[in-house]
């Protein structure tokens, strides 16, 4: 299986001969970004541990609860950001094939798909917000205590989910800037492969959040 | 390309001479030189080392008497100060500790690079650092005062106090993102740049501790980052998770805070094993006995040490099932933990000792962690911890191996690695002398913590009874013991920086890559990458048969 | 087949193979959703259980490359995963243990299956 991977067929580094100053490994710089990656999903992953012993408590809350949402507007969503990790996969290709252009026009409808899940985002969360579903609200505290926590987990995890995809399409963007700029080149694109590993990790979360909140029925 | 080689001038200047393109303060903290990045961090680390120690200070004068000791000192000025003294103490100095400093300074050099594998990032780790301190003292002047909750911030107390939880909080936060950084700058540079021929178990036995340390900062280190992250949440717009009010657990806290906090104890312990591993060799003069072992129990260390965390928790509800599981794991963390100790012993058997100041600090580990570890299997034990749990016994358990074990550690790292780093000598004769005050200050004011908790004393109280005032003096008097060392060694150090006798490339016989550099290294290291051949110890194998020779 | 020797081997991975991981990413998801919506009990939960990891394997495998890289990574991505497995499994056990702990209307299969 590693061999598929070419040059390196061994862990020992091979570029410890070259001057320092030329120093560039792009398998160490993908090594970090798995590693960031790893963080990343313990810090959702924790989540899920509080959804799980919450939902044991209040199964019937949850339950309730999770029929006011949206599942349209959640899978949707899902197909947006499933949309643009294709995209945002083609575009890594595209540039290795040496076509600048639609590499960039890829990464362009990735960051576009990623507003348009934020803007749907906000129209759900909006709606929710105007009927009065939002923690510490009046409404809320009438509300039986698993489905303020189901709305208290609703409102942190698709938060946090909303600030990385925020984050990921600030981090495309300034990747976009580069394959325009020639930073970014058919030889040296880790930064961009990068990118994308952390557009598809934003996305990877979001499969996992649809079920345990949108189709829990 | 491939023709351009850089070719460095003979006489190529040492980091602490090279300045390169700023000047004065600016080419320390712009610097991304790992083994500057190291020093920043020794600097920043002993300032609030300082503090803590203040603190610990003031903590235990209060506690000389029963009820009010220093005029003016409130029972609520008392919990803010232990609050600071732990979060200082844990955050700031044991959980950045050996890798921060001497990962920084000696790792890229023992496994033969020029620097870590990420050096701007290794800067911003450092940033993150700084900055998180900052809002941490920050938390202490502003609002209604520094957290009252003890390090542990448990909820629901930590959601219902006035204090600056929240600032506290966030300063834990953004030194956990330095704590990762670290982590994963450490994991990809021992992956990818050990010098030619070094292989896994050619790396030097520190390597090891520090790369079994740094995937626990890279795995656990988000469990704590997102718990804190609820806590800000809850106390910014109650989302209920952990409010008991609203239907939260708060034992789930404690859960999350735990998956992290306890694998944390061992980011402060294993780098301070490794460093041992280092100097007992080098001052028994023969090769580590055991290397696999060792290296291979820090790993084991690193993965049994994920699943104990309950064991903080045994007086919350849980099944009996569960208590048994979670005790028996926490019994075999002991036998990692046991080979290595065993492995040192052997190690200095039939040795040729050159007993100084860096062994005698080792040696102190040795003795210090033995208490803290056996401590550890009493707390471990579900009997006995019902007895004991939250006394004294707990606290003077974890100084055991905190401070005895780490804060040790710390210390024989820096009299092993000082001449290296400054390329001076410090004075022999004064180190024994505080290594004998701090030793005997040490063990008054923390064992007598262990007597009180078998006696009953509760931990964290402001008051006592009456009939425990003997052990309180006599840890208290401890205390200042321990100070008056410790200040004699920051005398030390901080004077021979500058005037000790200068320093040769290898003072102590030590056959790592450290070793083969000047004192202090030039600036990237190697003038020309090593080629590593043989064993880690391999030098020790060659002295030994010169030494059977002789004989 | 990708060239062993060459190192841009995400280059040789065509359009038409992310096309169709995409198609049955969108198949899978609109799989899981009528599940649900046919009010099939615990079985919609099952479905959801068993169809999200998959969902989770096709993006990690080939977008993410995992698939192609070599097996450092694939351990690495092993062993933090199972970290969080075995983190989330034990802490939600020992939770439940104390609560009515295995059976049908248990602690566990409520927090599952419910």
């Amino acid at each position: 299986m590693s061999t598929l991977v070419g040059t390196h067929s061994e862990d020992l580094p091979e570029h410890a001969h070259a001057p320092a100053h030329e120093h560039r490994d792009d398998t160490a710089a993908k090594i970090g970004m798995w590693l960031f990656l790893f963080t990343e999903l313990m810090l959702f992953g924790i989540l899920f541990l509080v959804y799980a012993v919450y939902r044991s408590i209040y199964s019937e809350d949850f339950h309730h609860a999770a029929l006011e949402l949206n599942v349209a507007l959640g899978s949707f969503n899902t197909f947006v950001l499933l949309t643009s990790s294709m995209t945002m996969a083609m575009s890594i290709a595209a540039l290795q094939k040496r076509d600048k252009n639609l590499s960039m026009v890829l990464l362009l409808a990735t960051i576009v798909l990623g507003a348009l899940f934020m803007v749907n985002k906000y129209f759900e969360w909006g709606a929710k917000i105007h009927h009065g579903l939002y923690p510490a609200s009046e409404h809320m505290r009438t509300l039986p205590h698993g489905e303020q926590l189901f709305y208290g987990l609703y409102y942190t995890m698709t938060g946090l989910h909303g600030l990385h995809v925020l984050a990921g399409m600030g981090l495309l963007s300034l990747m976009l800037y580069f394959v325009v700029r020639d930073k970014i080149r058919p030889d040296r694109h880790v930064m961009l492969e990068n990118s994308g590993l952390y557009w598809h990790l934003v996305d990877l979360i979001w499969i996992f959040l649809l079920p345990l909140f949108y189709v829990t029925t | 390309m491939a023709s351009t080689v850089v070719t460095h001038t003979p006489a190529v200047l040492n980091y602490l001479e090279e300045k390169g393109r700023h000047a004065g303060i600016l080419s320390w903290v712009l610097s991304t030189d790992h083994k500057r990045i190291g020093l920043l961090y020794m600097y920043t680390m002993f300032a609030f080392f300082g503090v803590g120690v203040l603190m610990g200070l003031i903590l235990r004068l209060e506690l000389l008497t029963p009820g009010p000791t220093i005029p003016g000192f409130t029972a609520n000025m008392y919990n803010a100060v232990f609050t600071l003294h732990g979060v200082i103490m844990i955050f700031l100095f044991v959980i950045p500790g050996l890798p921060a400093i001497f990962g920084n300074f000696c790792m890229p050099i023992m496994i033969g690079a020029r620097d870590v594998a990420f050096p701007r990032l290794n800067l911003l780790s450092w940033y993150c650092f700084i900055v998180g301190a900052g809002i941490a003292v920050l938390a202490l002047f502003t609002g209604q005062g520094f957290p009252d909750t003890g390090w542990t911030f448990y909820v629901p107390y930590s959601l219902r106090t006035g204090t600056n939880v929240t600032l506290g909080m966030l300063g834990a936060f953004i030194i956990g993102w330095s704590s990762i950084l670290t982590g994963l700058n450490f994991l990809v540079t021992i992956h990818r740049m050990r010098a030619p021929g070094m292989g896994w178990f050619q790396m030097p036995l520190f390597v090891w501790a520090l790369y079994a340390t740094a995937w626990i900062q890279v795995i656990a280190t988000p469990v704590v980052g997102i718990t804190l992250a609820l806590v800000m949440l809850e106390r910014a717009i109650d989302v209920g998770i952990f409010n008991p009010a609203l239907g939260g657990d708060p034992i789930l806290f404690q859960h999350m805070f735990w998956i992290y906090s306890h694998p944390a104890v061992y980011i402060m312990i294993l780098p301070a094993m490794g460093a041992i591993s280092e100097i007992i060799p080098t001052f028994a003069g023969r090769t580590i006995f055991g290397y696999k072992a060792i290296a291979l129990s820090s790993l084991s260390i690193a993965s049994v040490g994920y699943l104990v965390w309950a064991h903080h928790m045994f007086t919350t509800p849980m099944s009996l099932a569960a208590l048994f599981v979670f005790s028996l794991l926490t019994f075999f963390v002991a036998i990692p933990s046991g080979v290595k100790v065993f492995n040192w012993v052997a190690t200095l058997y039939k040795g040729s000792i050159d007993l100084r100041s860096p062994l005698l600090f080792a040696l102190s580990f040795i003795f210090l962690f033995s208490i803290g570890g056996l401590t550890g299997l009493a707390n471990g034990a579900l009997g006995p911890n019902l007895h004991i749990h939250d006394t004294y016994f707990i606290v003077g358990h974890f100084h055991y191996v905190m401070f005895g074990g780490t804060g040790f550690g710390l210390f024989a790292a820096l009299h092993y690695w000082f001449p290296k780093m400054y390329g001076r000598m410090y004075n022999e004769r004064l180190a024994w002398y505080y290594w004998a005050l701090m030793f005997v200050g040490f063990n008054m004011l923390y064992f007598s913590m262990l007597i009180l908790g078998m006696e009953g004393n509760p931990r964290r109280y402001y008051d006592y009874l009456p009939r425990f005032q003997t052990w309180h003096v006599v840890s208290t008097v401890g205390s200042w013991i321990l100070v008056a060392g410790l200040l004699m060694m920051a005398y030390n150090f901080i004077r021979s920086a500058r005037r000790g006798a200068p320093a040769p490339a290898n003072p102590w016989g030590g056959v790592t890559l450290e070793w083969t550099v000047p004192s202090p290294p030039p600036v990237e290291n190697f003038h020309e990458i090593p080629r590593w051949e043989g064993s880690a110890y391999h030098g020790f194998e060659k002295l030994q048969r010169r030494r059977s020779e002789a004989q | 087949m990708y060239e062993s020797e060459s190192p841009e081997h995400a280059a040789h991975v065509n359009y038409g193979m992310y096309v169709l991981i995409w198609i049955a990413l969108l198949i899978l998801t609109q799989f899981t959703v009528t599940a649900a919506q046919l009010h099939l009990g615990a079985m919609g939960i099952i479905i959801a259980v068993i169809v999200t990891p998959v969902k989770a394997l096709l993006v990690l495998y080939f977008f993410m490359h995992l698939g192609y890289e070599r097996l450092m990574f694939k351990g690495m991505f092993a062993f933090a995963v199972s970290t969080l497995i075995i983190a989330i499994g034990f802490t939600f056990w020992t939770w439940c243990s104390d609560r009515g702990g295995w059976g049908r209307h248990s602690c566990l299969t409520r927090g599952v299956l419910s």
